[in-house]
């Protein structure tokens, strides 16, 4: 009861804190540096780790898919197959695995360290909103980045799963290219595209809001990070269901 | 004018229990009381980071637990604050820490003009050729006096100096010191000092306020404590040598 009690309390509490920072979007342009430079925070952060383990993402689903169907499906459908799953689920997820891990815990550590020393509060009292100042331009950086680091995401997962197909598994570059434009749709990619904004923004939004709630100590620094790394984690997932429900099964 | 009635603010294991002070117009005031007494708790519920529990905090005539975000945030526009770790922001050079209260709030403001009125109030503070160093490359004094320059930069009606020499040595305690009692002598400004080392600030101290175990013990006029009869008040008298 104790633990239901305080799920629906802090529930309530990211509501209101998520239209708090709706209502900053107003400070977009005032805040524009704030933005442009989160956003190069976010991909020094992020992109490099995303590439590298996309790549063997991509390589390791070739390798799977060939020993498990060699003998169901015809080679051709390899591609198809990965190029599928990437848009629609395998690039989202990486990306908002990758983000949950990453650039949560990098936010998370940083407002939280700043609450502790007081830093939260003294904006606050010099007539700063926080929400504006630090947590806004992140949120805003992250929805504006994430696309982009989903595209190349995913083109680093196809490009994994080719290098794997010509190099290993005696699919030829025709073959793999014939077989990832079957069923392709552009729905698919927008569809992908939208499911890792949503990642993105409840990942930020969930590691500002530990971050910034954060008690005092040391401690609290760490308790702040972890708590927002395994929401952030958790709400990825249960967020890639819904939203597979809405965008692909109807 | 700052006026406390009956705040209250209850924690686990710690709290302010039915706070009442008046600190009047252009006036010294000293907090003092033993650490974990409740002093940086009092200044939070002061700066309305704290809601009381029960109570009211008046600044200058508003009650800033009863009015709207906006008027809270005119209300602290008036405050200048050093924090008790200075709460200097670490991933910003000195100029951009101290310009920050007031490029946020015009930030159409020229930059030379900004720069100017940066270098006046770090003079003011006695610092200078600092504005492009960062915060972790400079002394805990001289950290003080970036906090307090930028306390200074929106020329604040009331200063707040919670523990401004806690962890100083002797000879950057009295820089500071002399720092703050020039400051109010030359602004006269509402002072409001946190410490538990009365020493350096009795001597230009009009108010005392003496909290223990959130509960105030004294508050009034520097004369009337200095012959309040009570265990601690006579620690902290024997401390400033008045005894
Ligand atoms: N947000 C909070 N939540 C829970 N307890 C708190 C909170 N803020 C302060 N306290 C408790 O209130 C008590 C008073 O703390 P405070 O920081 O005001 O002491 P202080 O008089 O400033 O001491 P010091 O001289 O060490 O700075 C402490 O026991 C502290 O743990
Ligand atoms: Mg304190």
């Amino acid at each position: 009861m104790k633990y239901v009690n305080s799920f629906l309390i802090t529930s309530g509490e990211i509501t209101i804190f998520i239209l708090r920072i709706i209502k900053s979007f107003k400070m977009i342009f005032k805040n524009y540096r704030l933005i442009v430079f989160n956003m190069f925070e976010i991909i020094t952060e992020s992109l490099f780790i995303l590439i590298f383990a996309s790549l063997f993402m991509g390589m390791v689903s070739a390798y799977q898919i060939v020993y498990q169907m060699k003998d169901v499906i015809p080679m051709l459908y390899v591609s198809t197959i990965v190029t599928q799953a990437v848009l629609i689920e395998i690039g989202p997820l990486i990306v908002g695995i990758g983000f949950s891990g990453k650039v949560s815990s990098q936010i998370s550590a940083e407002l939280a360290s700043m609450k502790v020393t007081d830093q939260i509060d003294a904006l606050e009292v010099m007539s700063i909103d926080p929400i504006e100042y630090l947590v806004m331009p992140r949120v805003v950086a992250a929805i504006l980045i994430i696309p982009f680091l989903t595209l190349i995401t995913e083109f680093s997962v196809v490009f994994g799963a080719f290098i794997m197909s010509i190099g290993v598994l005696d699919i030829t570059s025709n073959m793999f290219i014939e077989g990832s434009k079957m069923n392709f749709a552009m729905f698919q990619i927008f569809g992908g595209l939208i499911k890792s904004v949503a990642f993105g923004f409840f990942t930020v939004v969930l590691s500002c809001y530990f971050g910034i709630t954060a008690k005092t100590g040391a401690r609290a620094v760490g308790k702040a990070t972890t708590l927002s790394v395994s929401a952030a984690a958790i709400a990825v997932v249960v967020l890639d269901y819904i939203f597979t429900r809405i965008l692909f099964i109807w | 004018m700052v006026k406390l009635t009956g705040v209250s603010k209850k924690f686990k294991d710690a709290g302010l229990y039915d706070i009442n002070a008046f600190f009047p117009e252009k006036s010294v005031c000293t907090i003092i009381g033993r650490s974990g007494a409740g002093k940086s708790l009092l200044l939070r519920t002061i700066l309305g980071l704290i809601r009381p529990d029960s109570g009211s905090v008046l600044i200058g005539g508003t009650d800033i637990y009863k009015v709207k975000y906006k008027q809270l945030k005119e209300v602290r526009s008036k405050f200048g604050v050093l924090f008790q770790n200075n709460a200097l922001l670490d991933s910003m050079n000195v100029f951009e820490n101290v310009s920050l209260p007031v490029v946020y709030r015009n930030p159409e403001m020229r930059y030379n003009d900004v720069r100017n009125l940066v270098k006046e109030k770090l003079k003011m503070a006695y610092l200078d050729d600092v504005t492009d160093k960062y915060i972790n490359q400079l002394s805990g004094g001289m950290q003080k006096r970036v906090a307090i320059a930028r306390a200074l930069i929106t020329d604040p009606e009331i200063l707040f100096y919670d523990e401004p020499i806690t962890g100083l040595d002797p000879l950057t305690a009295d820089g500071i010191i002399d720092l703050i009692k020039n400051l109010y002598l030359t602004l006269k400004k509402t002072t409001i000092i946190i410490t538990h080392d009365i020493r350096g600030f009795i001597d230009f101290t009009d108010y005392i306020m003496l909290i223990d175990s959130g509960e105030t013990l004294f508050c009034g006029t520097k004369e009337d404590f200095m012959s309040f009869d009570h265990k601690i008040a006579k620690a902290y008298i024997k401390m400033a040598g008045r005894l």
